[in-house]
C-alpha cells in the first residue's frame, strides 16, 4: 500500500465515522429533547377492553380537562406493568388482579392498589371438546390455560366444586391467552380456558361444549365479581410526591369510566377504532363484551373496596393462590390500598 | 506485540476464566449485600371489630437493612441458589437439554449439507440467500402462534421453534466456512486426479470443518436463547417454562436460577464441543497445546 493510498483511505475512514456519528446524533436527539419536556403521566396498558376509561380520558379530553396529560404505553403481561410501575416508567396502570396478588407476595411494595374500575363477569369460560359434556369428567383429562392467571384459577374453583383437584386429578397444559383456542384445536388439550377476545374462539370450536364461565364458581356466587378482576395501581413515588394530586388524578380517571357505563354505543365505536376491530364481525365481538363489563364510579369504591365485594373476594383469590403454590404466602394487600380516598368522602 | 499474539498456558487460562466468574459472583453479591440500614415507613391498613378496614392507616418507621441494588430487581446468590434447590432444577435442566439438543441436530442435519452446496453452487447461492437473509432476523418468539398451529404443543413445536431459530445462522456459517477454502488446494487436488466426490470428502469438507465446527458452537448457544420462546407455551419442566413462571410469579430469584443455569449449560456444553472439536482436529490444536 502506497502513502497516498493509505492517507486517503485513513480520509475515507474519517469520512465514515463523521457520518456515523452524524447518524448517531440525529437518532439520539429526539429521545434527549424527550427528557426536557414536560412531565406526562404514563398509563401502563395493553388490548384488553378493561383500559378503556384509559383510552377515553385520553381522547375525549377528560384528563386534559382536569388539567393532566396522558399517555398510554402497551407492556403485554399484567407482571410487566407492575415492574413499570415500580421502576417509574409508569405512573398508573390496570392490571389482572393475580398479577397484582403475586407481587405483594414477592414483597413488592413501590406500588399502591387504588380501586376496581370494572367488573366483567362472563367473558372467561372452560370449554371441552371431544365429546366432554360435565367438569366431573374432566378427571385425567388435560387442560390448556394460562398459568398464574384469572383463568387458572377459575377452572381450580369449578374443579373444586366438582370433586376434582387441579394439581392432581387433571394435566395442565400451559398457554398464553391467545395460543389456547390453538392448543384445543389441534387435539392436544381436551378442555380450555381464555377470556375475551379469545374466548368467542374457544366457543366457537366444532363440537365444543362450554362447560362453564367465571359466573359458576364460589367466588361470583359469594362476591358477584370475576375470579381475578381487573385493578387498578399506581406507583407509590408517584402517589406519595403529592397525595392530592393523584387523589384528583383517579377522581378524573373514574370520570372517565362513567363515561363508559354512560355512554355504551360511543364507547364500542371508540374502542372497535382504537383496536382496529372495525369489520362487521369485528365490531359486534367488540360490543358483546363491552356489554358485559359494568363501570364503576369514583363513588362506588367504598362499596367495591369492601370486604364484602372485591377485598373479600381478593382474600378468597390469595387464599387459593398460596393453597395452589402459585405464589409463596399469602400477603396482607389491604396494607398497599388507599381507601383513605373513598372512606373520608 | 507478540504478546498480544502468544497463546497462553491452559493453566493460564483456566485461572483467568475462573478468576473471572469469581469477580462476577463477587460482585453479584456486593452489589445484593445488605450494607445500609435504611429508614422506610410501613403501612399498616386499621381494620374494625367485623374485619371491614376503616380506611385508616397506622403507619410505623421500620429499620430494614439494604443493599446496593434490592429484589425485586436482583437477589442475593444465596437466595437464587436456595430457589434453585427448591425447584427440582435437574428436571428442569434435563427436559430443556434434551430438546436444544434434538432442535440442533435437526438444524445440523438439514443446514450444513445445504449450506455446502450454497457455498460451492454460486447460482444456487443467488437463488436461496434473499430468504436467507429474511429469515435471519426473525426472533424465534415470532415462530411461536404458528408453531401451536402446525405442530400442537409437544415436542414439534418446541424444536420448530429452536430449529427456525438456529437454522439461518447454521446455513451462513456453512456456506462462509465453504467459500472460505482455499481455491488452490481443490484445483491441486483437480490437476492430481482427484474425482469431484475425492474433491468434497477429501478435500473440501475436512478444509471447510474448522470452521464449520466454530459456526455450530455459536449455533448451539443461540439454539439455548430460543428455550424461553420454546417453553412459553404447553410445558412445565424446563428452564425456559421456569423463567416465564418466574415472571408471571414476580420471582426475580426463579428468573435468574434459569439465567444462571442456561448460562452455565451453555459454558458446558462449549467446552465439551471444544473438546470435541480436538478430537476431530488435532493438527489444529498441538501448537495451542505445547503452549
Amino acid at each position: 500500500m502506497t502513502l497516498r493510498s493509505f492517507s486517503r483511505r485513513r480520509a475515507h475512514v474519517r469520512r465514515l465515522a463523521a457520518i456515523l456519528l452524524l447518524a448517531c446524533t440525529a437518532l439520539l436527539a429526539p429521545a434527549c429533547g424527550d427528557a426536557e419536556e414536560k412531565q406526562t403521566i404514563v398509563y401502563a396498558g395493553s388490548a384488553w377492553f378493561g383500559h378503556a376509561p384509559a383510552w377515553v380520558g385520553i381522547q375525549k379530553g377528560i384528563f386534559a380537562k382536569h388539567g393532566f396529560e396522558v399517555e398510554q404505553r402497551s407492556f403485554g403481561a399484567s407482571s410487566f406493568r407492575v415492574n413499570a410501575l415500580e421502576n417509574g416508567d409508569a405512573q398508573f396502570a390496570s392490571l389482572g388482579q393475580v398479577a397484582m396478588l403475586s407481587a405483594m407476595a414477592a414483597d413488592r411494595r413501590d406500588f399502591y392498589w387504588v380501586g376496581c374500575q370494572n367488573n366483567a363477569p362472563g367473558n372467561e369460560g372452560l370449554v371441552a371438546v371431544g365429546g366432554i359434556k360435565r367438569i366431573e369428567d374432566l378427571k385425567g383429562k388435560r387442560i390448556a390455560l394460562p398459568q398464574t392467571s384469572s383463568a387458572h384459577l377459575t377452572v381450580a374453583l369449578l374443579l373444586e366444586d366438582a370433586g376434582l383437584d387441579i394439581t392432581k386429578d387433571v394435566t395442565v397444559i400451559p398457554g398464553t391467552d391467545a395460543t389456547i383456542p390453538d392448543i384445543l384445536a389441534g387435539g392436544d388439550a381436551d378442555a380450555g380456558i381464555t377470556w375475551e377476545p379469545h374466548y368467542a374462539r374457544l366457543v366457537g370450536l366444532p363440537d365444543s361444549t362450554l362447560l362453564a364461565t367465571d359466573e359458576d364458581t364460589s367466588i361470583y356466587k359469594q362476591f358477584g365479581t370475576m375470579t381475578g378482576p381487573d385493578v387498578i395501581c399506581a406507583s407509590r413515588a408517584w402517589v406519595d410526591a403529592d397525595p392530592a394530586r393523584a387523589k384528583k388524578f383517579f377522581q378524573a380517571y373514574w370520570e372517565a369510566c362513567v363515561w363508559c357505563r354512560d355512554h355504551p354505543d360511543e364507547l364500542v365505536e371508540l374502542v372497535a377504532k382504537h383496536l382496529g376491530k372495525t369489520e362487521p364481525g369485528e365490531r359486534e365481538a367488540v360490543e358483546r363484551t363491552l356489554r358485559r363489563i359494568q363501570w364503576t364510579s369514583w363513588a362506588d369504591q367504598a362499596d367495591v373496596m369492601s370486604t364484602k365485594r372485591m377485598l373479600g373476594q381478593a382474600k378468597a383469590a390469595a387464599g387459593l393462590l398460596a393453597r395452589l403454590g402459585m405464589i409463596d404466602k399469602e400477603p396482607s394487600f389491604l396494607d398497599w390500598t388507599r381507601l383513605d380516598w373513598f372512606r373520608a368522602e | 506485540m507478540s504478546s498480544f499474539l502468544t497463546p497462553l498456558p491452559r493453566s493460564t487460562r483456566t485461572w483467568l476464566g475462573v478468576v473471572g466468574v469469581l469477580s462476577v459472583l463477587g460482585l453479584w453479591t456486593l452489589l445484593t449485600w445488605p450494607f445500609f440500614v435504611e429508614r422506610s415507613t410501613d403501612r399498616e391498613a386499621v381494620v374494625d371489630a367485623a374485619g371491614e378496614p376503616t380506611g385508616k392507616y397506622i403507619e410505623t418507621v421500620r429499620e430494614t437493612r439494604r443493599a446496593l441494588v434490592n429484589p425485586p430487581a436482583l437477589e442475593s446468590p444465596m437466595r437464587t441458589f436456595a430457589k434453585a434447590a427448591e425447584v427440582d432444577l435437574p428436571r428442569h435442566v434435563w427436559a430443556s437439554s434434551k430438546r436444544i439438543l434434538l432442535g440442533f441436530f435437526l438444524s445440523i442435519l438439514l443446514a450444513v449439507p445445504l449450506g455446502v452446496a450454497m457455498g460451492l453452487f454460486p447460482r444456487f447461492y443467488a437463488l436461496a440467500s434473499p430468504l436467507i437473509s429474511f429469515l435471519r432476523p426473525i426472533p424465534s418468539i415470532c415462530w411461536v402462534p404458528l408453531a401451536v398451529i402446525w405442530f400442537g404443543v409437544d415436542l414439534g413445536q418446541k424444536l420448530a421453534i429452536i430449529f427456525m431459530g438456529s437454522f439461518a445462522a447454521t446455513l451462513l456459517y456453512t456456506i462462509e466456512a465453504t467459500r472460505r477454502v482455499d481455491a488452490n488446494l481443490l484445483y491441486a487436488a483437480k490437476n492430481l486426479g482427484a474425482s469431484n466426490r475425492q474433491l468434497l470428502w477429501r478435500v473440501l469438507l475436512p478444509a471447510a470443518l474448522p470452521n464449520i465446527l466454530s459456526g455450530l458452537k455459536v449455533v448451539l448457544a443461540i439454539c439455548w436463547t430460543c428455550v424461553i420462546s420454546a417453553e412459553i407455551v404447553g410445558t412445565q419442566l424446563g428452564l425456559g417454562s421456569l423463567v416465564w413462571q418466574g415472571m408471571e410469579k414476580s420471582q426475580t430469584a426463579t428468573v435468574l436460577v434459569g439465567i444462571v443455569s442456561i448460562g452455565s449449560i451453555v459454558f458446558v456444553m462449549d467446552r465439551a464441543f471444544t473438546l470435541i472439536e480436538r478430537a476431530l482436529l488435532p493438527h489444529l490444536h498441538t501448537g495451542e497445546e505445547r503452549a
